[in-house]
């Protein structure tokens, strides 16, 4: 029986197997990971700024000025939960007990004189492919629930800077899709969010918690967001630790946040790294910067999403950034990717649900074509990926010798009915899938909404670990 | 025909499907890293005044009882002598190297000494680009034409080397064989492979040194067998560009030599940024020695006794030895065959966009690429998670102690008609350490009652080169002294 997802893999196969490499000798893409992959993460403290802008930093000044308390954060997110959450279907476990009572050992700290930083108090909501300790990780499906004893790698540096957890919101099964069709875009609840992180962007755009850690492996925190009228990043592949995230694909996942604004995001993620801050971007504005717009990722894309795009293009040169048109990232770079990304993906996520004990026969139709057809790809075909990946990051590397940063829209279509979200698996990622194939950092800010108020989402890309230059972009891109 | 190919894949490929990851989420291999260089804490002694062949024909250099040129004339003789009947050269750079060895003495008149190999001939293996040459990595089908030098060779003559020839080697590198080399010690025999040709030129004094390289054994195996130095640094220490590739994830450039000495004076040239050999280490009789008794595993009477006399040797200094549990029987089972899976499944897809007519190739070498080119995906992905789990293993075992001592093969060279029988033999004791991308030497031992060769496999972690150095030099000074 053939879908979508199946037809998908030929596509990309075949289209992978056509693709001729300029260098015999090109070597794969494992090598260029050495020495780069866990730069500065994990080696100790990290250096959080904050910012003075973001609903985080409003949130903090309240609470330093006592105008609000931890607990009465988490009791405006319960109550939000409370009247939305069957409908859209944000949260899949809410830990309400154990948040309220870690927010009131907060608020105690911080009367006492100890405020460990910006987070403090801030609730969070966490995806649920990421463990929780103590908490059920169920990967959105039927067929998986771990009980981990330990907290992820990013939700224990959270809890360290004073985040409360307020429990697991909703995923696209084991992260393998772009749609999370369980879930409803609070927009307009005949849509999907977008995926996979579809809780997490369900979650803080209607304000049940104030950000939220996710994934993306191809575009997974990105397409949630623009969709769904929120700013979602993910950063250079590496820079966070993947400790406690049920794996999808060691080569290509990345920890990643949603939140309300950039300044929120990047308060986040400079918890989550030990590099410098990229916080302060946020007010460098874009004075001089050059910002490459590739063609190929405005064509065939919805009218609305590129009139609010090229609105947000003419904010940021308002704001004294230079514009090029660029011939390269084109079609053949974002449709590569699409296909190397599939098949390194799924590959290796088939690799991992070998072994984790499930009945594949409870999967979702769409995620068990996917890993089936990844079971017959052959080692050859699977490298042949690799030395196409390598190939293109090069490409993409020089590409960023001649600008600052790309701008685009992150998704080319307005948010689907939910009947139709199968027939969008590949449309979705299709601007965005590139930059988690070759690491790159990646955001999606909103930039307005359609007539129909459809929000809008502005992709942003940026070099290997120039975070603060993406940030510095993207602040000047967001509209409230 | 030999079907040894296609059961020894097939071999692997069912102990890797048995296989089970101890965590359903391991990582492969290339998601993680081998640790960076961490400064040792251990007591150290100031590195010992370099000897070798290379630094005594360095001070006849330098007080002009010697010339480059005559260096290079006395290599061009021994490959006229010998290289017919043994096989080690595919092409003699006569003219340009004798050109090259002139500029070197002038340089040298002139004052200028580039480094210790300035003048000294080398070989590199025909996997290397040389500039102005073509590589044919011993391949009737293959003929790259090469318009730059490869990295380490680049190296190599920023460092006043001079390039004497291009060696020969087993099919691609697709083997320990060699099937055309024969043995300058018993040409009845194989000299190993598949760096052949370089292990047979150091050997028979056609240039002082050679680069090779090593992905399961091929620099250690033949220099082994041919009784001299065959060193495989830390994955990754010395870029592969320029080089015909085996296996990305697992080729190294590597050193053949006449000495320990010798074989760090060469690694020094290769890493213009860091000086091994000069860098500090323990005392040898510090140097705690694991002993992994399953390596002697089916080992011959010969092989034995010649490494019992270097280590009684060693331990009369006062270096202290261990058994060790790890690697175990299965470690090296293991590695031996996953090596295999990994390493030809990379060779397959390179050589599926090469796209040579398959009826170029050897039978054994095409049998190879066709079985390797039916793995799935998820056999790789899963040969490089057990590569990982192997790697931290043997990282903890390198807690306990700093180098790890075993026969680098458990045979003499064996006979042209049974070599064939012979691969997975050869690797056995090899394949793990590049498997996992440890530095390993091989230094000669006693040679057996007939003259065979013999070499002692040193081990240790990554970046630990001095340290195998340093106890390298101690068995060759345990053996000279008989």
């Amino acid at each position: 029986m053939t879908s979508v997802a199946t037809n998908a893999f030929a596509w990309a196969l075949e289209y992978l197997a056509e693709w001729d490499t300029d260098d015999l000798e090109r070597r794969v893409a494992f090598d260029l990971w050495a020495g780069e992959r866990g730069v500065g993460a994990a080696s100790g403290t990290p250096t959080t700024v904050g910012v003075d802008s973001g609903r985080i930093a409003e949130a903090a000044a309240k609470l330093a000025s006592g105008e609000t308390t931890s607990v009465a954060l988490v009791e405006e997110a319960l109550a939000v939960a409370a009247d939305h959450n069957e409908r859209l279907v944000g949260f899949v476990e809410l830990t309400a007990e154990s948040a309220l009572a870690d927010a009131a050992a907060l608020d105690a700290e911080r009367a006492a004189g100890e405020v460990r930083g910006p987070m403090h108090g801030i609730p969070i909501s966490v995806k649920d492919v990421i463990h929780v300790a103590g908490v059920p990780t169920r990967c959105g499906s039927d067929a998986f629930e771990a009980l981990p004893e330990h907290d992820a790698w990013a939700v224990a540096r959270m809890r360290e800077a004073g985040a409360v957890i307020l429990g697991k919101v909703a995923t696209h099964e084991f992260a393998l899709g772009v749609t999370s069709p369980q879930s409803r875009n609070p927009h307009d609840p005949t849509r999907i969010p977008g995926g996979s992180s579809g809780g997490s962007a369900v979650a803080v755009s209607t304000g049940m918690g104030l950000g939220s850690i996710c994934t993306d492996t191809r575009a997974s925190s990105r397409v949630p967001a623009a969709l769904s009228g929120v700013v979602g990043m993910k950063p250079t592949y590496g820079t966070v630790p993947t400790k406690g995230v049920v794996p999808l694909a060691w080569t290509m996942d990345h920890v990643g946040v949603i939140a309300d604004t950039v300044a929120d995001t990047a308060t986040m993620f400079d918890i989550l790294r030990d590099l410098p801050p990229m916080a302060p971007g946020v007010n460098d504005g874009v004075e001089g910067l050059k910002l490459g717009l590739p063609r190929a990722a405005f064509e065939d894309v919805d009218p609305d999403v590129e009139a609010v795009v090229r609105a947000g293009v003419e904010r940021l040169v308002g704001a004294g950034a230079t514009t090029i048109d660029l011939d390269t990232p084109g079609e053949p770079d974002f449709t590569g990717a699409n296909a190397g990304g599939m098949i390194t993906s799924r590959c290796e996520a088939a690799t991992f649900h070998k072994f984790i004990d499930t009945d594949r026969s409870l999967y979702w139709g769409e995620v068990r074509d996917q890993l089936n057809a990844a079971d017959e790809v052959l080692a050859t075909e699977y490298l042949q990926a690799q030395r196409y990946r390598a190939w293109l990051r090069e490409r993409m590397l020089k590409v960023f010798e001649g600008v600052d940063a790309l701008v685009m829209p992150t998704v080319p279509v307005l948010a689907p009915p939910v009947e139709d979200a199968d027939d969008y698996l590949t449309i979705l990622s299709r601007n965005a899938i590139l930059w988690s194939f070759v690491g790159f950092p990646a955001i999606s800010v909103p930039a307005g909404k359609s007539p129909s108020g459809l929000p809008i989402g502005l992709q942003v890309v940026g070099a290997p670990f120039a975070e603060r230059t993406l940030i510095a972009v993207a602040a000047a891109a967001e509209t409230d | 025909m030999s079907n040894l190919a296609t059961d020894a894949f097939q071999n692997a490929l069912a102990l890797l499907r048995k296989w089970r990851a101890e965590r359903a989420d391991a990582a492969p291999a290339y998601a993680l890293e081998l640790p960076v260089d961490r400064p040792s804490e251990r007591p150290v002694q100031p590195p010992s005044p370099r000897r070798g062949a290379i630094a005594s024909t360095e001070r006849l250099l330098d007080s002009h009882d010697v010339t480059s040129e005559e260096l290079v004339s006395r290599s061009l003789r021994a490959i006229a002598d010998q290289n017919d009947e043994l096989y080690a050269f595919v092409e003699i750079l006569e003219v340009e190297a004798l050109a090259r060895a002139k500029k070197m003495d002038v340089e040298r008149g002139a004052g200028r000494v580039r480094s210790p190999l300035h003048g000294i001939p080398v070989s590199v293996k025909d996997l290397y680009a040389v500039k102005g040459g073509t590589t044919r990595a011993g391949s009737l089908g293959y003929e790259r034409r090469d318009d730059h030098d490869a990295v380490a060779v680049k190296r190599l003559r920023e460092a006043g080397a001079v390039v004497i020839g291009k060696t020969s080697t087993h099919e691609f590198a697709m083997g320990v064989i060699a099937p055309q080399s024969r043995n300058p010690h018993d040409t009845t025999r194989i000299s190993g492979g598949s760096s052949s040709g370089a292990a047979i030129a150091v050997a028979t004094g056609m240039g002082m040194a050679a680069l090779g390289t090593d992905t399961r054994g091929s620099i250690r195996i033949p220099a082994a067998l041919c009784g001299v130095v065959g060193l495989k640094p830390t994955f990754g220490t010395i870029p592969l560009d320029g080089v015909v590739p085996l296996a990305w994830s697992m080729d190294h450039v590597a050193v053949m030599a006449p000495s320990a000495d010798d074989a760090a004076t060469v690694l020094d040239a290769l890493t213009p940024e860091k000086k091994t050999v000069d860098t500090p280490v323990a005392a040898v009789s510090d140097i705690r020695v694991g002993l992994p008794r399953t390596a002697w595993r089916d080992a011959e009477p010969a092989v034995e006794h010649s490494l019992e006399s270097v280590m009684d040797t060693l331990v009369a200094t006062g270096v202290e030895m261990v058994d060790v549990q790890r690697p175990s029987a299965i470690d090296f089972d293991n590695a031996n065959l996953t090596s295999m899976v990994v390493s030809r499944c990379e060779a397959a897809a390179f050589h599926r966009d090469l796209g040579l007519d398959p009826i170029l190739y050897t039978s054994d070498v095409r049998t190879q690429l066709e079985v390797a080119s039916e793995a799935t995906a998820q056999d790789y992905i899963d040969g490089q998670r057990l590569r990982a789990e192997l790697q931290r293993d043997m990282l903890r075992v390198f807690e306990d102690v700093d180098v790890l001592l075993m026969p680098t093969v458990p045979i003499v060279a064996p006979t042209v008609e049974t070599a064939d029988q012979t691969p997975l033999v050869l690797t056995r004791n090899v394949a793990l350490w590049s498997f996992v991308g440890f530095p390993a030497i091989t230094v000669p031992c006693e040679p057996s009652p007939a003259g065979l060769p013999i070499g002692l496999q040193i081990v240790a972690a990554p970046h630990r080169e001095a340290a195998i150095l340093a106890v390298a030099r101690a068995v060759e000074r345990g053996v000279n002294a008989r």
